[in-house]
């Protein structure tokens, strides 16, 4: 019967690399603050959550109040049937903290970054 | 040293680090709030609470919502069927809630303590300039002289007893420039009965509730009055524990809603002394207080409408802090505040202020109550 083998050099890097290869992606995922993500809301339910970092080719996203254009990391209201169209004229939403609202259609879109809280704005 | 310690000990080596590594990820993990939307006041209300248990969390955000509904349902001048909306129809007493009657009793101290500069009576000049309108105009001096004869807060009688409201004949309220942080307030009603931190905002006015699980402070940006809805030019670093629990912020700006007459430029924001939008060089006034919303909101609009020199002993008294932008672009920060305010747009020019008026001899001067 064998007894205990001696580690060796070739089981330190094969240790090495497992461990490597569990902590990068969530190294990675913890650090990849850029990404950008967006929530879109009627009346108070998500309607769609987009990863606008991962967009490749843009697309619209309606409703029959509203169109959404979703381009890679950003977001916009391009047409509404609300009066004042105030979330048409916000524009592009392009950085975490953005968010448009059209108070008619009861819709929102806000733009955020995975585990961290926009900067709220008053005013 | 053998062959086979040293290996032990960078095996060790190799997985202490590991440990280490994902220890630092588990404790730096950033806590993402649970996130809510509704519509109230003509505005949209954002709810975010943080509590990893995600019903606990939604139930308190459906709850905020409901009670900020409720203000506007109470509050809102534009509904018949409010309170508000019923004692702008009676020429009589009207019969209302106990939430109306207290906040038109907070209406009068209001008032009171900033010399009109903050009026609810302003109803029937708001109706006359009609800025939310399609197509608005200035109107006449005569209108204009008419409506300003029934601006005058001092005709607001309440009875809390029999929860009895009567005004003067022709007169209109407008609660307008308080709803938003009512609505604050009755978040905060919410709040209160739990401890999980939360962010409400109610169109841009806030209540901060609880310490910031991510940060040591909660970040406030100021909307830039020359840019879009989400253009900040300042940024305030708001930190509450050691006994704190509530920072309301809310701002009044000129930018808000407006229309162009012969080159001229008239806002919302009605002096209820000259029926004209206030004429004092402010671009925007945000006020931060700790006690409540209905001070925060009442504040921002009666400084803009007093201008800075009357203002500071005002805010001196509520114990609130105010970052003022002028026309000019050149921005005032409250003492209290100045350790909190980071400008981020050089367009602007940061001043000194001149220290407030004591507290207390502005209270004497007034004779309210210290």
């Amino acid at each position: 019967m064998k007894g205990p083998r001696e580690v060796k050099k070739a089981d330190i890097i094969i240790i090495a690399v497992v461990i490597a290869a569990a902590l990068i992606p969530m190294i990675s995922a913890h650090f990849s603050g850029g990404a950008l993500y967006a929530r879109v809301t009627v009346d108070g339910q998500t309607k769609w959550d987009i990863d606008l970092s991962g967009v490749k080719d843009s697309y619209y996203l309606e409703t029959e109040h509203f169109r959404i254009l979703v381009e890679k990391d950003a977001i916009s209201f391009v047409s509404s049937d609300c009066r004042d169209l105030i979330c048409v004229h916000t524009g592009r939403l392009t950085k975490a903290g953005d968010t448009a609202v059209c108070v008619p259609n009861r819709a929102a879109i806000r733009v955020y970054t995975r585990g961290s809280l926009p900067t709220i704005i008053t005013g | 040293m053998s062959k086979s310690v040293k290996i032990r000990v960078a095996v060790v080596s190799v997985l202490t680090a590991a440990a280490l590594i994902a220890v630092i990820i588990f404790l730096t993990v950033k806590q993402k709030p649970y996130e809510k939307t509704g519509y109230a006041m003509g505005s949209a209300l954002t709810v975010d609470v943080y509590n990893k248990d995600e019903q606990a969390a939604s139930d308190t955000a459906d709850k905020i919502i409901k009670n900020i509904e409720y203000t506007d349902d109470k509050l809102s001048a534009t509904k018949d069927d409010s309170d508000i909306g019923q004692i702008n129809a009676s020429t009589i007493g009207t019969k209302v809630s106990g939430y109306t009657v207290g906040i038109l009793g907070k209406c009068n101290i209001l008032s009171t303590m900033t010399n009109g500069a903050f009026d609810i009576t302003v109803g029937s000049l708001t109706k006359l300039w009609n800025i939310d309108g399609e197509n608005p105009s200035v109107p006449s001096q005569d209108a204009i002289d008419k409506a300003l004869a029934l601006v005058d807060y001092t005709q607001i009688e309440t009875d809390t007893d029999k929860s009895l409201v009567t005004k003067g004949e022709g007169q209109q309220l407008d609660l307008g420039a308080v709803g938003k942080g009512a609505g604050c307030d009755a978040a905060y009603n919410e709040l209160s009965t739990g401890s999980s931190p939360a962010v409400v905002s109610v169109g841009g006015s806030i209540l901060l509730y609880g310490s910031n699980p991510n940060s040591k402070y909660w970040a406030v940006g100021i909307r830039d009055p020359e840019g879009g809805e989400n253009d900040t030019f300042a940024r305030l670093s708001l930190s509450l524990g050691d006994g704190e629990h509530t920072k309301y912020i809310s701002t009044s700006g000129s930018y808000e809603k407006f229309f162009v007459q012969d080159g001229k430029t008239y806002h919302h924001i009605l002096d209820p002394s000259t029926g004209y939008p206030a004429e004092t060089g402010i671009r925007s006034v945000t006020v931060v207080c700790s006690s409540s919303g209905f001070n925060s909101d009442a504040l921002s609009t009666a400084c803009f409408v007093m201008g800075i020199d009357k203002s500071l002993p005002v805010l001196g008294y509520f114990g609130a802090e105010a970052v003022f932008v002028m026309e000019d672009g050149s921005v005032y920060v409250t003492s209290g505040l100045k350790k909190s305010f980071t400008l981020t747009d050089k367009d602007y020019d940061l001043k000194e202020t001149e220290e407030p008026t004591d507290a207390v001899t502005f209270a004497v001067q007034t004779g309210a109550a210290a």
